[in-house]
């Protein structure tokens, strides 16, 4: 797709290929959708510029125009006034069945081709793309695996057979089949009961760490914005940007009165999902192995304030809690089966929020931390919330204070992606 | 629209119907051996006749079905694409009058107003009778295909062509199939008229019957078009069960 339409920018032309160097991947330049009849553009003049290997929310109230301007990248919707420039390319004229076989899709609906088996449905670009039959198949089982399913289970399934939250991970694999650069997403977690859309939302969050895509992300729920998004924008009627920026940012300094309104109360409580288990400096307990004799349990306990220590087995993985009490009345049986098992398990993206809900229900109120493969990192308490917490409240009143600030000397339209 | 059945048979309710049908063969069979017949009766209901009789009657409804096939599937294609929206209703309507007109009248007058008769003049008048169910449920069947997979589909970067080929088409299988059945079963029906034009058919062997005041006669012929119409449907039955793409 090399043709005479490329136009450099500078900004593109001069930054090599690393992922998330500052480059922008898509520029929308004055964007415009008026469809026939309507008296109003459904989306009006937007210049938004998304920098490579970030996730951007478009995130707004219902009949704003975001899921319209998503759709328009991909010309799935064809824009009546303005340009796209996909990675330094002008793809507002291209041939938009090879642009979109660039650009990862997923919907809320999913749709999944149900006559089709996973493997099929996920076959579907790289066969488009005409990729040989042995490189599909790899591929095939290594989406799979990316998507915490195992290959040999799900591939001749037929998505009538898959759960909601299964058949959304072959969606998302089945967008990442032909490795595009560029996904766009229109609220793919929508649909999902709250719990399985949290996991998948932490999946998702982890699968991006490591394929470093740009995604456009549409959703009408802040909270999944600022959760997800590396930047945000928040747009008003007409796809209007009222503001874009980071969500820390966006939630200790809103542009204007509509963005606050946006955000609603307990923006506070918000913060929390800013701030990310692995930011945070960890409470160390004390821990102890699984073939450990009591009396070294004994003494670890004595040497330490917590009254609990943590059993971990030959591959650091938490297997249980103890106490002094609880090695009295065990008696000579082995650490696994005395005292409580762990629960409350984060990873290190897990937000403090998660961390914050998990540890006020579980076990002497903690959250063990764990990498992806299990092992203990250490532990979040109610001590390293409330700093946090402390923290970022000293940190949000001095961002305040320069808001307030600015707002004298400047327009609102300062703040707009500063 | 002609129903879809969603489960599949269980082997009994496979038996039921041959089984049935071959107890009313034989029934008839010792009925009409156990008459007295005239040598009326006897030029009618003779091994040669009836099976000579059955075979047009198969091939009236099978060459009309292709027909009807070859034209309403596309026509409802055509006809659910969005540069049609404008005239959309007159083909709608015209199928509607080919199945509101009395097929017996059409073939009158294709035999009256334009000395057209015999074996394409039937088939012309079947096909006209029988285009609007599958027309029907090719339209029904491409209309219910789930906009969110047509959606993504075309978000994938597949063509158009080929999300109306790969997707479209095999997920209207099912309806479109219960149209071709009730196409099929129609036509075994109404083929019984052919006969009136001297396209032959079991409607020789009825109508035989009926000009000569034959009860035994007249029986057979219409036994034998209704065990026919049965059998066709049952195994149309087999086949929409077998054609059925897996996974829906």
């Amino acid at each position: 797709m090399t043709d005479t339409s490329i136009t450099h920018t500078p900004d593109t032309a001069s930054i090599g290929g690393a992922a998330t160097s500052g480059k922008i991947m898509i520029k929308l330049e004055n964007l415009g959708k008026q469809y026939p009849k309507e008296p109003k553009p459904a989306v009006d003049n937007l210049t938004l510029e998304i920098p490579e290997g970030e996730i951007v929310i478009l995130v707004g109230p219902s009949g704003c125009g975001k899921t319209t301007t998503m759709k328009m990248i991909n010309r799935i919707i064809e824009p009546t006034s303005g340009r796209i420039i996909l990675d330094g390319e002008d793809v507002t004229k291209a041939d938009p069945d090879q642009l979109r076989r660039k650009i990862g899709y997923v919907i809320q609906q999913i749709g999944l081709f149900p006559h089709m088996t996973i493997a099929q449905n996920i076959a579907t670009v790289p066969k488009l793309l005409g990729w040989d039959a042995k490189k599909i198949d790899a591929r095939i089982d290594e989406l799979l695996q990316t998507v915490s399913m195992a290959p040999e289970t799900y591939r001749n399934r037929y998505p009538k057979q898959l759960s909601g939250g299964q058949r959304q991970r072959v969606g998302v694999a089945r967008a990442l089949s032909g490795d595009p650069a560029v996904m766009l997403m229109d609220e793919p977690f929508g649909a999902i009961d709250p719990i399985t859309r949290d996991r998948l939302q932490n999946e998702f969050l982890r699968l991006q760490a490591e394929v470093r895509k740009t995604i456009v992300f549409v959703t009408h729920d802040i909270d999944e914005a600022i959760k997800m998004g590396d930047r945000i924008a928040i747009l008003q009627e007409g796809s209007r940007i009222a503001q874009y920026d980071t969500p820390e940012q966006i939630l200790t300094a809103p542009a204007n009165d509509f963005v606050a309104d946006f955000i609603g109360r307990g923006a506070s409580l918000k913060r929390l999902n800013l701030s990310r288990v692995r930011d945070i400096q960890l409470s160390q307990w004390p821990t102890v192995q699984l073939g450990d004799d009591h009396a070294r349990v004994l003494d670890v306990l004595r040497a330490s304030d917590k009254g609990f220590a943590l059993v971990l087995d030959e591959n650091r993985r938490p297997r249980r809690w103890v106490s002094a009490p609880d090695l009295q009345r065990g008696g000579d049986r082995p650490l696994d089966e005395i005292g409580l098992p762990p629960e409350a398990t984060v990873e290190p993206q897990a937000t403090l929020n998660d961390a914050l809900n998990e540890l006020i229900t579980a076990n002497y109120s903690v959250a063990i931390v764990v990498n992806a493969s299990g092992e203990y990192q250490g532990i979040v308490d109610i001590d390293s919330i409330t700093e946090a917490i402390r923290t970022m409240r000293t940190d949000a009143r001095a961002r305040a204070r320069i808001g307030l600030d600015a707002d004298d000397s400047a327009d609102q339209d300062a703040q707009v992606g500063r | 629209m002609a129903p879809v059945r969603r489960e599949r048979r269980s082997l009994g309710s496979y038996l039921f119907m041959p089984v049935f049908l071959a107890l009313v063969c034989v029934g008839l069979y010792v009925y009409v051996s156990n008459q007295e017949l005239d040598t009326i009766e006897a030029r009618s209901l003779n091994a040669t006749n009836i099976l000579n009789a059955i075979w047009e009657h198969i091939q009236l409804a099978a060459v009309s079905t292709v027909f009807v096939v070859l034209i309403a599937i596309p026509l409802g294609v055509v006809m659910t694409r969005p540069f049609t929206r404008s005239f959309r209703g007159v083909l709608l309507t015209l199928a509607n009058i080919g199945q509101a007109v009395p097929t017996i009248g059409l073939l009158a007058l294709l035999a009256v107003a334009f000395v057209f008769i015999g074996f394409s003049a039937a088939i012309v008048g079947l096909v006209a009778y029988a285009v609007l169910p599958v027309l029907r449920n090719t339209i029904v069947g491409l209309g219910q295909v789930d906009e969110n997979i047509l959606e993504a589909g075309r978000g994938m970067g597949i063509s158009k062509f080929g999300v109306l080929r790969r997707i479209e088409l095999p997920l209207s299988v099912p309806i479109i199939l219960a149209g071709v059945r009730t196409a099929l079963v129609i036509n075994v029906g109404t083929a019984t008229l052919a006969a009136y034009i001297n396209a032959g058919g079991l409607g020789r062997i009825i109508i035989a019957g009926l000009s000569t005041n034959r009860i035994t006669v007249q029986i057979t012929g219409a036994l034998l078009t209704a065990v026919l119409a049965l059998l066709i449907d049952y195994l149309a039955g087999i086949a929409e069960d077998v054609l059925r793409p897996k996974g829906l």
